[in-house]
């Protein structure tokens, strides 16, 4: 297809003039039916590379994501921008909403399905897909096939098998971020040539990156709310915990902060909504949010990031950060760290792990299950073994390179297998294993925090990281460069007088009709 | 635990179920487990406005507050096994009563099925206002603020069937005017803060709490109650659009689908066993679908089920022994007398009643 006709239809779906860097080469590369892996920073408009396609090419296109809720985010994004044959379908759909979804499936009424990597491991639904002709095989977030990433996820490393079974349509890797050793992995995975690599640059031009050394949680809190007293929103406030995100709106609450919220996974759908609406409505200027919130928000006006918490890895900060002025506007990203910063990060990785014991309870049950097919979900093993999802898929997945399990499958609400005769491995073997997985992470935070306590230029230290070399920045560069604070600083006043309570008129303004 | 709702909730539970039930019981109640049981323990003991109220917490997690709830002395679990309020319990649940002050909520759902009608009935709404909002005023794209697919297919049919949107937006408005002319000024609040349009965002409910100085828990409950009172009074002739909203073409009444189905077959004089065969259902199904008529529908005669010999006895071993444990009365009132019979006594009992346990 020619570029002409493609920008025609970029300009009737999504209402832009002409591609950004990197998007074209992309679209380009997927046309001539290259395997691609595309890295294109966050906010570069990486799901357009494959969301124009869908639409023009003659069967559908799957996009394997791991966060449920951009999903359902990315198909109420394209359906608000009229776009209507997309759909989603993940292990949070109830039984009716999976069927009436299947059955559009079947009557081809889908072009663009967002899919959990878990979906594809169900061999009943790969079977309803192998009745459609796929044209495109995106995989969203490919960092996640990586074991050196910092988002591993085992469903991850079962992709390809889907891909033959779908008669090999192309396949399109999509991440924002990933280290040269993560993108070996992508490619070897997934069958992409190294030279069918597309890269945008990681270097964000507008964003300056400052790292403020505060003393104590007591300090931390009265740099965070002179920040939110002094810098022009909008902007967010990252946190890793529920709590502290909720603790952080209450404080600045009584500190007379206005227009402000907070945001996290644990909050119900509808509560969620609303806020994201009011954050895109500018009637909120600051959200308190963990990292459920920003993924799948396409607001360019971010003017700000306060990190009060230390993200896992680098990885994860650039991303965070890079929801900042994607309309091109500078903007400030800055980390509050205190010296025992990396403890909660380093908790949070152990915790995602499952400890010794539970390893050993699990391998005791696990070497008296009969030899034939077996079913296990996922309350079993929460009730059992204390297990959170992640944890169970683990080790489920440990078993399964060990050749101990096999025909593993993904269930409604859990796994099938079958146990092989082979006799179960000592617990030492398994602990050593995650062991090293940890190891990885902590390698990986480790190098954050070196990034942090490090004195020199920080977008030096960023780019190295990357092992890429453009230093180029507008306005300012970073903390030990020198910052001039001035131009983040409000603008127009924040707290507007609040409008007095009444109720006709905020009916008339819902309804501005009368007869 | 003060100010805590989920220790209010588990006490008010167990409070509410008076000693007659075991721990799972309140668990299932709080967890919103979809089982004839639990709809039927929330008809009797007027526990409906609590049902899956805590369905984010595990049943390890529930079990854990509970533990809390009998270590502090409020509660006493028995080997029976069953759970209840000890007088201290009573004590502090009496205070949190009232700080808390739900009861009328409490009291505007007599089963589950009001429940969930109100909070369909609101969702819906709330949609169309966004809707209408931006339609109206010539913006054709949002992001809607409710997610449940389901209702938002409502939606679509209910906006489409008006063609003319402005005057579809005027009549809503109208009705919704009306409607703010009969409540209270915090109610209003809690209702119009709630709703988005083209230039407004709504607000959450830990929100709305903070303009009215009350809890977001507190506030979501009001306006489920406001949500259900309102549907109560609702006319085709006088409220055009919100009758649509809160029917929208289905049968009036909250009966599920499949027990919608039951009722039809037995208004055309079939008998439970050839129901269960003609659906191909368990004879257990069309029982629980029975139990559930006879609580959603108080017109629904019972006697051809249960003759008025035994539904005399059943209500005085009700009565008499006061406890409404099914295995109890089942023992008491000898041989001859089906669970199902004591099931459907006991329901309309309670639905007859129109008022169940207090919580003091």
């Amino acid at each position: 297809m020619e570029k002409e006709q493609l920008t025609r239809a970029l300009h009737h779906f999504f209402g832009y003039d002409s591609f950004r860097p990197g998007q074209w080469e992309i679209i380009e590369s997927i046309y001539a039916g290259r395997n691609t892996l595309a890295i294109l920073a966050t906010g570069g408009g990486k799901s357009l590379c494959y969301q124009l396609p869908s639409l023009l090419l003659p069967g559908i296109t799957l996009v394997v994501s791991p966060l449920i809720s951009l999903m359902a985010d990315q198909v109420q994004q394209l359906k608000g921008k009229g776009i209507q044959p997309v759909e989603y379908i993940n292990s949070s759909l109830s039984r009716e909403e999976y069927q009436r979804k299947v059955k559009k499936l079947k009557e081809g009424r889908i072009k663009l399905l967002y899919l959990s990597p878990e979906k594809l491991q169900q061999d009943s639904f790969l079977k309803q897909l192998s009745l459609l002709q796929v044209s495109l095989f995106v995989v969203d977030e490919a960092h996640c096939i990586s074991q050196w990433g910092h988002d591993f996820r085992t469903d991850y490393q079962r992709l390809l098998d889907p891909v033959h079974k779908l008669g090999n349509p192309v396949v399109l890797a999509l991440t924002a971020t990933a280290t040269p050793d993560v993108r070996d992995d992508i490619c070897n995975h997934l069958q992409i040539p190294q030279n069918h690599i597309i890269k945008q640059n990681m270097n964000r031009i507008n964003i300056a990156y400052d790292v403020v050394n505060v003393h104590d949680e007591q300090d931390k809190k009265e740099r965070m709310l002179q920040f939110l007293h002094q810098l022009q929103g909008p902007g967010i406030v990252y946190f890793r915990s529920r709590q502290g995100a909720e603790q952080a709106n209450e404080l600045a609450r009584k500190e007379g902060i206005g227009r402000c919220a907070f945001y996290h996974g644990g909050m119900d759908g509808e509560e969620r909504l609303l806020i994201q609406q009011q954050f895109l409505m500018n009637e909120l200027q600051i959200i308190f949010a963990t990292n459920a919130f920003g993924m799948g928000i396409d607001k360019p006006d971010i003017r700000f990031v306060i990190h009060y918490h230390l993200p896992p890895d680098m990885e994860s900060y650039i991303q965070e950060v890079g929801r900042i002025g994607r309309d091109g506007v500078p903007g400030y990203a800055c980390l509050l760290y205190s010296p025992d910063d990396g403890i909660l990060p380093g908790q949070l990785i152990v915790e995602e792990y499952p400890q010794p014991q539970q390893m050993r309870d699990f391998l005791l049950q696990f070497s008296q299950l009969p030899m034939g097919p077996i079913t296990l979900s996922l309350e079993k093993g929460k009730e059992t073994w204390g297990f959170t999802e992640q944890q169970l898929s683990m080790l489920l997945f440990y078993l399964e390179q060990k050749n101990l399990l096999k025909g593993l499958e993904r269930r409604w609400n859990g796994w099938s297998f079958t146990r092989s005769s082979l006799p179960p491995p000592e617990v030492d073997e398994l602990i050593y294993a995650m062991n090293k997985r940890k190891q990885i992470r902590f390698r990986r935070l480790n190098e954050l925090i070196a990034w942090v306590e490090e004195t020199g230029c920080r977008r030096r230290g960023v780019t190295r990281y990357f092992q890429e070399d453009d230093l180029s920045y507008v306005a300012n560069c970073c903390g030990p460069c020198g910052i001039d604070h001035s131009i983040y600083r409000q603008k127009d006043s924040e707290d507007g007088v609040r409008e007095k309570w009444d109720w006709e008129e905020v009916l008339h303004q819902l309804f501005p009709i009368n007869k | 635990m003060v100010g805590d709702w989920k220790y209010y909730l588990l006490l008010l539970g167990i409070d509410m179920l008076n000693g007659e039930r075991s721990l799972p019981a309140v668990i299932h109640l709080l967890r919103g487990r979809k089982n004839h049981q639990v709809m039927q323990d929330c008809a009797l003991f007027g526990t409906s406005l609590l049902y899956g109220e805590l369905h984010k917490l595990s049943v390890h997690q529930l079990q854990q507050y509970i533990m809390e709830l009998q270590s502090a002395g409020l509660i006493q679990i028995t080997s029976q096994p069953s759970v209840f309020c000890t007088e201290e319990g009573k004590k502090i649940l009496k205070e949190w009563n009232g700080e808390n002050r739900i009861e009328s909520c409490i009291k505007a759902f007599p089963a589950i099925g009001h429940k969930v009608e109100s909070t369909h009935f609101w969702l819906r709404l709330e949609l169309l206002v966004q809707t209408l909002s931006h339609v109206t005023q010539g913006v054709k794209s949002f992001y809607p603020v409710v997610a449940k697919e389901e209702i938002r297919e409502e939606v679509k049919g209910i906006f489409y069937q008006e063609p003319d949107v402005q005057n579809q937006a005027l009549l809503l408005k109208q009705e919704i005017y009306q409607w703010m002319l009969t409540l209270k000024e915090w109610e209003r609040k809690i209702i119009l803060m709630r709703f988005s349009g083209k230039d407004k965002g709504g607000l959450t409910f830990p929100q709305i709490g903070v303009h009215l100085e009350e809890p977001g828990e507190w506030v979501r409950f009001q306006l489920l109650r406001l949500a259900r009172e309102k549907i109560r009074s609702l006319t085709l002739q006088e409220t055009p659009i919100l009758y649509r909203i809160a029917y929208n073409n289905r049968e009036k009444g909250v009966l599920s689908q499949s027990a919608q189905k039951t009722f039809y077959l037995l208004k055309s004089g079939n008998g439970l066993a050839q129901i269960a065969s003609l659906r191909g259902l368990r004879m257990g199904t069309v029982e629980d679908h029975l139990v559930e008529i006879s609580l959603a529908e108080p017109a629904f005669d019972i006697t051809s089920f249960v003759d008025k010999e035994k539904q005399k006895k059943i209500i005085e071993i009700i009565n008499t022994y006061g406890t409404r444990k099914l295995g109890d009365i089942k023992r008491l009132v000898g041989e001859g007398v089906t669970f199902l019979e004591i099931r459907l006594v006991c329901g309309r009992e309670a639905v007859n009643r129109g008022t169940w346990k207090k919580n003091s």
